[in-house]
């Protein structure tokens, strides 16, 4: 929950992004997304393909493609400086020390021709400005504390020698080499193996509690956030349709697509014949519908819901959802 | 046991090498398939489950002939495929089709969705035009795709309609037995539940049997009637899925089990320390001894010299570890399918 007072590490106020395909489609990524991280919390963002998940990571890096960037509205703040207005050499500096990602696909990110130890060694240097011998050992040491036994041998391989795992654990040295405030993880699981997911699920959050930083850990796998967020935002169609403690959620979802997507989960501790799929595909952000982006696909769907955007209202402590069915608390009245 | 003159597929002791290169320039022998037996009865869903370098796509590959075996026996519906070449391979394997991980790369981009749903149609050379635009229609409706999805090109289409045109296509084959390999990684886990209903329909209108292939065991629960875990080209444990499930028997699939996240943060959140250590190991690295040993909670002094012989633990249940008998209980207890409760 967000806590009058506290300084957030990474905060949107109605980030609103959106871009011309060489088509020229308009695309709507993100369609007003409001969020505050504090300093070593963990916030789940949850989505299908073209929910805007990643497009809000990328925008926090300041990564957005350059056809989104003047169209990008709204206000994005890194340790409380706005982004908006940040030159090209300002956000270089931004990136590492302040925010860093890690992505889903660690070959598309490592050079495939240098060895590990000369990309850390490289990101050190970009960090400190200068070279120096010392880097040399401070990327073996780095190697050390994302999980690698012998980081020596392992810093003079090459990428493609490594296994998707061992890639993985390289980008999250060369993400945490200048100790960011804010790491944006965007499905850095999804190509691995259940056992090795679950091991660099362990090394991400040991590395927050150890360094203190806050994380934005994008995901579909509602199954594997479980046991990473705080708290977590459910996004459909660039928009947040819910919001909450991550206990909340999981027990009391109130949107129809949250339910949904809890739902179609097939539970390895439910040994059930019950599938319960999302019917239709997911909403296209190229065509998006006036009303709730959800309702042609929601079971609980009325005629209002296709005809206006339902406004986000609070449900419960802390607990946000944008869902024409739902009545705000303080509406309630006393029970 | 299962009885073998039944069984749609009967393999046994088969094996796949490969001439492969260390990184140090060096060649070695790299056994991706080690001497694995299974056998599927028609109308079954059969599992092969393990990590990335397990060799769980090699073996599904090599029942099909798409990869050679090196050694080893593959029957369907009782015919030896592994002497058979050319026209007579064929001739064997119609019937047999496979489905595979990437639908992105799977299907030809310059043929129109009709024309690859129409191909097997026109190589079995049985209909002529009308009849088998006819059949295409009917099929490609069957899938939940609509009739105009005929026209359009394959990267149209996202991963699960591609996976939807892919098992189309495999029916307009007529097939009987569909290798599965990890169909579903492709696809949002949110629409994961279409697809594993269209291939439940499937199979019971069809009559398909399937070979599974996953590293999900979500998904490998609600599906298989039996599972086979590999490690290492080997298979570790063996037997109907229910039982594997809810009674463990090998260190490893304990392991894969508990490995599994469960959309529950009061559980997720407190089970924290139980993982499986390190990654499967390079096939290619001289072992003896039980291939998972040096990942093996459990693991003694025989261990690493002694080859484990899997042994009957029950019926149609086997294991290949020494020191299966003596293991403390799961850490995980997965509640058996009648006692599932459907509270939504």
């Amino acid at each position: 929950m967000s806590q009058p007072g506290t300084p957030a590490v990474l905060e949107m106020r109605d980030l609103r992004i959106r871009y011309h395909t060489a088509a020229g489609k308009v695309i709507q990524a993100v369609n007003g997304i409001s969020l505050r991280l504090e300093r070593g919390e963990v916030l789940g963002v949850v989505g299908e393909s073209g929910s805007g998940k990643s497009t809000v990571g990328l925008a926090a890096m300041g990564l957005l493609p350059f056809e989104a960037r003047p169209a990008a509205e709204g206000e994005l703040r890194v340790r409380n400086r706005l982004l908006a207005g940040m030159s090209a050499a300002e956000l270089r500096a931004m990136r590492g020390t302040d925010i860093a990602m890690v992505f889903q696909d660690p070959m598309v990110s490592l050079h495939p021709q240098l060895t590990v130890n000369k990309q850390i060694v490289e990101v050190l240097e970009k960090l400190s400005g200068h070279k120096d011998k010392a880097h040399r050992q401070r990327a073996t040491e780095l190697l050390r504390q994302v999980g690698i036994a012998g980081p020596e041998r392992v810093a003079q391989a090459y990428p493609y020698e490594l296994s998707g795992g061992m890639r993985q654990r390289v980008m999250i040295a060369m993400a945490i080499a200048g100790e960011p405030a804010v790491l944006i993880a965007d499905e850095p699981t999804t190509a691995l193996d259940v056992t090795v997911a679950a091991q660099i699920v362990n090394l991400l959050l040991e590395l927050r509690q150890r360094l203190g930083m806050a994380m934005l850990y994008i995901t579909h796998d509602l199954a594997l956030l479980a046991g990473v967020a705080d708290r977590i935002i459910v996004m459909y169609g660039g928009r947040i349709v819910e919001s909450g403690d991550i206990r909340d959620i999981y027990a009391r979802p109130q949107h129809p697509y949250t339910r949904a997507l809890l739902g179609s989960v097939l539970r390895i501790d439910r040994p059930t014949r019950e599938l319960r799929p999302i019917p239709g595909s997911p909403v296209d952000p190229g065509n998006l519908p006036a009303g709730c982006a959800f309702a042609v696909r929601c079971p609980e769907r009325m005629d209002r819901c296709t005809l206006e955007l339902p406004m986000p209202v609070n449900i419960g402590p802390g607990h946000v959802a944008a869902c024409w069915r739902l009545v705000p608390v303080n509406d309630r009245g006393p029970v | 046991m299962t009885t073998t003159e039944l069984a749609l597929i009967e393999v046994r002791e088969l094996k796949v090498q490969f001439d492969a290169r260390r990184s140090d320039g060096g060649k070695v022998l790299l056994k991706a398939v080690d001497g694995i037996s299974f056998s599927i009865q028609a109308g079954e869903t059969f599992a092969l489950v393990g990590e990335s370098g397990s060799g769980k796509t090699t073996a599904g590959k090599a029942v099909l002939q798409i990869t050679r075996p090196s050694s080893g026996s593959v029957r369907y519906a009782g015919q030896e495929l592994t002497t058979l070449k050319g026209r007579a391979l064929a001739k064997a394997r119609a019937g047999m089709q496979i489905i595979f991980q990437n639908p992105f790369s799977s299907l030809d981009p310059r043929m129109s969705v009709g024309a690859i749903i129409a191909e097997p149609l026109r190589l079995a050379g049985k209909f002529d035009r009308a009849a088998r635009h006819k059949r295409v229609v009917e099929l490609i409706e069957r899938v939940g795709l609509p009739r105009s999805a005929l026209d359009e090109r394959p990267t149209n289409f996202s991963g699960g309609q591609r996976q939807r045109i892919a098992i189309a296509r495999s029916l307009a084959a007529e097939a009987r037995f569909i290798v599965c390999d990890e169909p579903l990684s492709a696809i949002d886990v949110s629409l994961q539940a279409q697809i594993i209903a269209l291939l439940q329909e499937v199979k019971r209108e069809f009559g398909v049997t399937y070979l599974f292939i996953s590293h999900d065991l979500g998904v490998v629960r609600f599906l298989a009637d039996r599972i086979a875990v590999m490690y290492l080209g080997t298979i570790v444990e063996h037997g109907p899925a229910e039982q594997v499930f809810t009674a463990p028997l090998h260190p490893y699939t304990r392991a894969l089990i508990a490995a599994v996240p469960i959309p529950d943060p009061h559980i997720e959140q407190q089970r924290k320390g139980k993982l499986l250590i390190g990654e499967i190991p390079d096939p290619t690295s001289p072992r003896s001894g039980c291939p998972f040993a040096s990942r093996c909670a459990f693991a003694q002094a025989r261990c690493a010299t002694e080859v484990p012989l899997p042994q009957q633990a029950s019926v149609g249940r086997e294991v290949a570890c020494h020191f299966w008998r003596e293991l403390p209980a799961p850490l995980t207890f997965l509640p058996a399918r009648d006692a599932g409760n459907r509270i939504s």
